[in-house]
């Protein structure tokens, strides 16, 4: 019987293929480097969540560094009015186009200032095939599938306020089970660039860069 | 003083005893290898990995005091790193709001001047009722520890910016740096920031305490010894305590004897001779008050000790992003 004042412990393997996950200090959710499954800490216990990653595009020039997002399928619906404003009109496109939002899963410094990426993937609604199973070892996910969700949420309806007030609109919003994706960028040491986008982040707002690295050091070596 | 805390945990896939360092969230079990991971609220420790060598922080110390015309021998540099709570998240919610709108309302009115009619413009405010969708990040740093100096020149935020993160080891970072100890949880902080936020929810709240390394560099003048003391991120001095020398000093208290000597021998002239250029009274009284000024100033010090900042004066900084 486990003393009740000593802290609760998880033995971190893949409750599939039994392999140890890599873990850093402020993760919640692992990806399984051996069979690529995806496993969340949820009320003290590994429980599975649906698990994919993006193919890098192929001419990559630069070393890939594979970052965390928690992904969801989206449906957003604007009903305009009787009487249809322009804004109205517009809000219904806009909700209409969103298919899957994105949440930015690893730490980052002030995510808002320095550039979250997960909302530049939702509006951009990028075409990529998601790949399941053993792929590219990633760092785990910082934030909760249940917090990315909320968040997701009010990134749609952030987009759709934009285009109409949501205050006088009749919208429904549904957003699926959460998937930990792989979605790759380039390390550039100084920057991490988006290959599709060409954004960049600089490498400093990561906090857990030095760690994410140093793993993918040792899978290399 | 840091005093290393472990924490007494029970391995779930063998069972075997272990301890864990607070501060860690990952170990392995000593017997089965099993990787294990604490599943509670947990508050990592970070330390922010110093810009600066020892050499660099006093380079930048004599640099400093060299523009400020202060020649001392600076001693060996100690490394302090003073631990930050940090609390940060996103803020969500909808929120119900009303703007003001602009309108200009038009009248026609008769004008007994020209005999006709104008058009009269008057700019009102309508309230209209807006809905504002909130993400945004939230932010706080803030002190944990108390140090030896005045933290209000430091800027956590920006140095907290530019800093590259490392996990805290108490036992490694012992060896080479003084550790201040929390004095106060950071989870105690957290919930004093996200009280009572209205409707706004609080989400990916994450937890940390960042310790930010200071140089603090004795220096040797002729008033005694002293400290500056140099953040170790952007290198600039934030804090420092030293002897502040009095321009010419040295011959004040000569230059005061001058009309001492003068008056009291106008006025000794006087009793002796009978004789005196000035009224001997008055002599004698400058003559007195000169030499007392005189010799109280050459029993002072040529320095007065200034500190900077003055504790308690500058408002901390805190970042609420």
């Amino acid at each position: 019987m486990p003393d009740a004042r000593q802290p609760r412990v998880l033995a971190l393997r893949c409750q599939a293929c039994r392999s140890s996950l890599p873990a850093a200090s402020n993760d919640v959710a692992f990806r399984c480097p051996q069979c690529g499954r995806a496993w969340e800490i949820e009320a003290g216990v590994l429980r599975e969540r649906k698990s994919s990653y993006v193919a890098p595009p192929q001419a990559a020039k630069h070393p890939l560094l594979y970052l965390p997002y928690w992904s969801f399928d989206v449906s957003a619906r604007v009903d305009p009015g009787v009487v249809r404003s322009d804004g109205e009109l517009k809000a219904r496109d806009r909700a209409a186009k969103f298919k899957r939002g994105y949440v930015s899963a690893y730490a980052i410094f002030r995510p808002t200032y320095v550039g979250e990426w997960g909302i530049t993937y939702m509006r951009l609604q990028p075409d990529w095939e998601a790949v399941h199973g053993h792929g590219p070892e990633s760092p785990g996910a910082t934030i909760s599938s249940r917090d990315a969700k909320e968040i997701v949420r009010h990134y749609i309806l952030a987009e759709i306020d934009r285009a109409a007030d949501i205050g006088g609109l009749d919208y429904t919003i549904e957003v699926s089970d959460p998937e930990l994706w792989a979605i790759p960028c380039y390390d550039l040491g100084e920057m991490i660039r988006c290959p599709w986008t060409r954004a960049e982040l600089p490498a400093l707002a990561l906090d857990d860069l030095s760690e994410i690295r140093r793993g993918r050091e040792r899978l290399q070596a | 003083m840091n005093e290393l805390q472990l924490l007494a945990l029970t391995c779930p896939q063998c069972g075997a005893p272990g301890l864990i360092r607070e501060g860690t969230r990952i170990t392995d079990c000593e017997r089965c290898g099993a990787r294990l991971i604490l599943t509670e609220t947990f508050s990592p420790k970070y330390e922010a990995e110093s810009n600066l060598s020892a050499a660099q922080a006093v380079t930048a110390a004599r640099s400093w005091l060299s523009k400020r015309g202060h020649p001392a021998m600076l001693g060996r540099p100690e490394l302090v790193l003073i631990p930050y709570h940090e609390v940060s998240g996103r803020r969500i919610g909808v929120f119900e709001r009303k703007l003001p709108v602009r309108r200009e309302v038009h009248r026609t009115a008769y004008s007994p001047q020209s005999g006709g009619t104008e058009v009269e413009t008057k700019v009102v405010y309508d309230e209209k009722e807006d809905t504002k969708v909130m993400v945004a990040d939230v932010q706080y740093l803030t002190p944990a520890a108390r140090a030896p100096w005045e933290l209000g020149m430091f800027d956590a935020p920006s140095a907290r910016q530019m800093a590259r993160l490392r996990t805290f080891d108490l036992v490694e970072t012992q060896r080479r740096a003084t550790v201040y100890a929390e004095e106060q949880s950071v989870s105690a902080m957290a919930e004093q920031r996200f009280a009572d936020k209205g409707a706004a929810e609080m989400v990916a709240v994450s937890r940390r305490t960042l310790f930010f390394p200071f140089w603090s560099i004795p220096m040797q003048t002729e008033a005694g010894s002293y400290e500056v003391v140099v953040e170790g991120i952007s290198g600039s001095v934030i804090a420092w305590r030293l002897p502040e020398v009095f321009r010419a000093s040295s011959l004040s208290w000569a230059l005061l004897a001058v009309p001492g000597a003068l008056g009291l021998g106008q006025a000794l002239r006087a009793a002796l001779f009978d004789t005196s250029m000035i009224d001997p009274v008055i002599a004698f009284a400058i003559g007195a008050i000169a030499c007392g000024a005189a010799l109280y100033r050459s029993n002072k010090p040529d320095w007065i000790i200034r500190e900077w900042p003055q504790p308690d004066t500058i408002a901390r900084l805190e970042r609420h992003a």
